[in-house]
């Protein structure tokens, strides 16, 4: 334990070298060297009838389709960033009032934890079209870009705020100052590294909500832009307006790295910070009896906000059903034929996501450890990670369809594609901030470098593999419903479109139902399993 | 013609980094007879954790020679003759206490024996708290257990980095008497980094005082007494007298006056 804060305390710092070293000049230079590369394979690829049947349009006629457009993306990505600001703005501000919540009142913490999870797993394409139905368009779009910010920014500020001195406490109270002293003096100033972070992982992240909030209509947006460009079928065009939308996702998340940089320059990560969190549990009964009140209150508060905001909104039942009405059709008539039907799609779709996610996670893993053998090349490939990281992946789902076809087997690339970045982050950086000494002792006992990985480094990347697996979940979910919706036409997300085209209110309830279930089960194995893995290895 | 010990001969070590070059050690010459025990001793940035792990081939000097029984550092530790033990006692926290003290022969490929492992864990005294996981165990015990991992491959040379750096006084002299009565058992070429000049004194044939900013070697101080040294003799004139002796030295190399000295003696290494 003091091995890994000490790791944090010393890798977060960044110092500024004063004058620029033989080493990183090469580094970059080997940097653009390879993007040089990627550039002239992708020439070579382009436009030639042996790869993809010469779908893959050249770089330079990206780059001219790029220049005919560009006028035409200025009020589309204006509309969609001026979606995403509000929801980034409630959302973080909701999640800032949750980690203040619970600092005050640890006892609230258990019982919204399930609220905010379903949250953080909300599958946003399946829900965004009953959302456009119960709300008006622009507020549909704004609840959608915020929901997935709340619960990152609850973790990471919560965590934060806890780290303070003792010492510091004692202080403010020694002087007469009572809790909220404490919180404005001590608490919120040592939240302010989490609050940075949690901010940088948001803003790519609302961005891509935002893009999933268009697709429920209006005149201006990413994603109906996007939608018009894959209805054209124009290959330049749409590889054109996909490299801007990761433009902007990536110069999002660089912009809120170097605030962050430059406020407090600590760099914690926060798939490692959720992993500590879940790891301080003991006690098997009471962490029994607390999991189960846990469970209860989250389903109670999610069935009582579900109640309040469809009775709030004043449509008929038909059309905003309560928890009651789903019941009622899965009991009723059509019950049968709509478990069918939803049990169908999933295992059409099910296994293919899972086989991709595991084949990303695998893959990071794979690529995290070896890398260690060679620091040099993780230092290499690292910023671009972190740039893909942030990049709305998903966006690149209609042009996989065009290089791979549209068979099944895209269902399993999107997955893959989508886990591999975050998860090939969160390991890299683990195994960056990993102690130094036992890989000094195992040095010592002559250890193949195979056995060095097998011994303690893969070990070692474990708790980042889970923690990213666990935080990788809503963007999986949404991949695949994406390819579903847009390339494949089955599982889930293409019964969701087939109801929301019938108008087929009852349907469309039971799919959101499902899916968020399946999210927030899917989170919480995926947690259960990092709990029960990191208390059995201590 | 093969030599015994270990043979350091002008050995320089200067690490490159993004701030320039850092001059860590500057022509070292040091010899450490067979089944020796030397202590390094010097104030924070004397290189002497340097010199350690360029005798163990965990890093290569950029300059000289260093020899063990007149091989390379590397033809030793792959050889598997190399023991090591540093301040952070580094188990692996998802290994109980016997499976880190195989650690070391899984690393070198060989056969994991039960019953060897069980001796060396009553050796060091750890009887009873074999399927221990790390985070059950006190600072001393993990000490013991890496001291134990250590010495799992049966090593011709010993390498202990301020092993028992972040014990408390008592425990280190309780501590420190285990590992002479271990080394007692079976002598191994044995180093010693530490910041305590009577661990030094109480544990090794010769103490080195090496000097900072490049680090190098300062005064070279044989210690007479007869083994084994009972904890009485830390009570004695004579150890008194030594221990004086050596923390002079270690002023001088400081370049401190004595009034400095406790400060310099307790300052870390980095």
């Amino acid at each position: 334990m003091t091995a890994r804060t000490l790791a944090w305390a010393g890798g977060g710092s960044r110092t500024r070298p004063r004058r620029v070293s033989r080493a990183a000049v090469s580094r970059t230079l080997l940097r653009a060297l390879l993007i040089a590369l990627l550039l002239a394979c992708w020439q070579a690829v382009g436009g030639h009838q042996w790869f993809a049947a010469g779908a893959v349009p050249s770089p330079h006629q990206v780059w001219d389709s790029l220049r005919a457009d560009w006028g035409d993306y200025g009020p589309h990505v204006r509309a969609t960033l001026w979606t995403a600001l509000w929801g980034f703005l409630i959302g973080n501000a909701i999640g800032c009032l949750f980690a203040f919540l619970f600092l005050l009142w640890p006892g609230a913490a258990p019982l919204t934890r399930g609220l905010l999870i379903t949250l953080f797993c909300m599958p946003i394409a399946i829900i965004a079209p009953l959302l456009g139905v119960m709300l008006p368009l622009a507020a549909a779009k704004i609840v959608i870009a915020s929901m997935w910010s709340v619960f990152n920014m609850q973790v990471a500020l919560l965590l934060a705020m806890r780290q303070v001195p003792p010492g510091a406490l004692a202080v403010v109270e020694s002087a007469g100052g009572g809790r909220l002293r404490q919180l404005l003096l001590v608490h919120a100033r040592a939240g302010l590294p989490g609050f940075l972070a949690a901010l940088q992982i948001n803003a790519p992240s609302t961005l891509l909500a935002a893009i999933f909030g268009d697709f429920i209509g209006g005149q201006k947006g990413i994603g109906i832009y996007l939608t018009g460009l894959i209805v054209s079928g124009n290959q330049a065009r749409i590889w054109a307006f996909s490299l801007v939308i990761a433009a902007i996702g990536a110069a999002l998340y660089l912009a809120f790295g170097l605030l962050r940089a430059l406020v407090t320059g600590s760099d914690i990560n926060i798939a490692v910070a959720e992993t500590a969190v879940a790891a301080t549990t003991a006690n098997r009964g009471r962490r029994f009896a607390r999991a189960l009140a846990s469970a209860v209150c989250g389903l109670t508060l999610v069935l009582v906000g579900w109640w309040a905001f469809v009775s709030s909104v004043s449509l008929p039942s038909v059309i905003a059903n309560t928890p009651l009405d789903v019941l009622h059709t899965f009991t009723g008539p059509r019950g049968s034929q709509v478990i069918s039907q939803i049990g169908d799609a999933l295992a059409s779709s099910g296994p293919l996501a899972l086989i991709g996610v595991a084949l990303g996670l695998l893959a990071a893993l794979a690529l995290g450890v070896t890398a260690t053998l060679a620091p040099w090349f993780t230092q290499l490939v690292m910023p671009f990670a972190m740039v893909f990281q942030s990049v709305p992946t998903v966006a690149f789902a209609p042009l996989l369809a065009i290089a791979f076809g549209r068979g099944s087997l895209i269902i399993v690339l999107v997955t893959v594609l989508v886990t591999f970045f975050p998860a090939f982050v969160a390991i890299s950086t683990g195994l960056a901030a990993a102690p130094e000494v036992p890989g000094l002792v195992l040095k010592s006992a002559a250890a193949s470098r195979f056995t060095m990985l097998r011994l303690y480094v893969v070990p070692q990347a474990m708790p980042y593999l889970l923690a990213a697996a666990r935080l990788v979940i809503p963007l999986a979910i949404l991949g695949v419903v994406l390819a579903e919706q847009l390339i494949t036409g089955t599982g889930l997300g293409n019964l969701m479109s087939q109801a929301v085209g019938y108008q087929d209110f009852p349907m469309m309830w039971c799919v959101t139902v499902v899916m968020i279930a399946i999210s927030v089960i899917a989170y919480l194995a995926v947690e259960a399993f990092e709990r029960w893995y990191l208390a059995r290895r201590q | 013609m093969p030599r015994h010990g270990i043979e350091l001969t002008s050995v320089s070590k200067t690490y490159q980094t993004s701030k320039g070059d850092i001059e860590a050690i500057r022509e070292v010459d040091l010899t450490v007879p067979e089944k020796g025990f030397t202590a390094l001793i010097g104030p924070s940035g004397c290189g002497k954790s340097t010199l350690l792990k360029l005798i163990g081939d965990l890093e290569e000097p950029t300059g000289g020679t260093v020899r063990v029984d007149g091989k390379t550092p590397r033809e030793v530790r792959r050889s598997g003759a190399l023991g090591v033990a540093f301040q952070d006692a580094a188990l692996l926290p998802w290994r109980d206490v016997r499976a880190n003290i195989a650690l070391t022969l899984q690393a070198s490929g060989r056969k994991v024996v039960r019953s060897r492992i069980d001796e060396l864990i009553a050796l060091v005294g750890l009887t009873g708290f074999e399927r221990a996981k790390p985070a059950q165990l006190s600072g001393g015990m993990r000490q013991r257990a890496a001291l134990a991992r250590a010495l799992a491959t049966d090593p011709e040379l010993l390498l202990l980095d301020e092993p028992f750096g972040a014990l408390d006084e008592l425990l280190r002299m309780t501590m420190v008497l285990e590992l002479q009565r271990i080394w007692l058992d079976r002598p191994h070429t044995t180093v010693l980094v530490t910041h305590s000049i009577q661990e030094a004194v109480m544990l090794s044939d010769s103490v080195v005082v090496m000097a900072p900013h490049p680090g190098r070697v300062h005064a070279t101080v044989p210690v007479p007494f007869t083994r084994p040294r009972p904890e009485e003799l830390t009570r004695s004139a004579e150890f008194h007298q030594l221990c004086d002796q050596i923390s002079l030295h270690l002023a001088e190399a400081s370049g401190h006056d004595a009034a400095a000295r406790p400060k310099a003696a307790i300052g870390r290494a980095s």
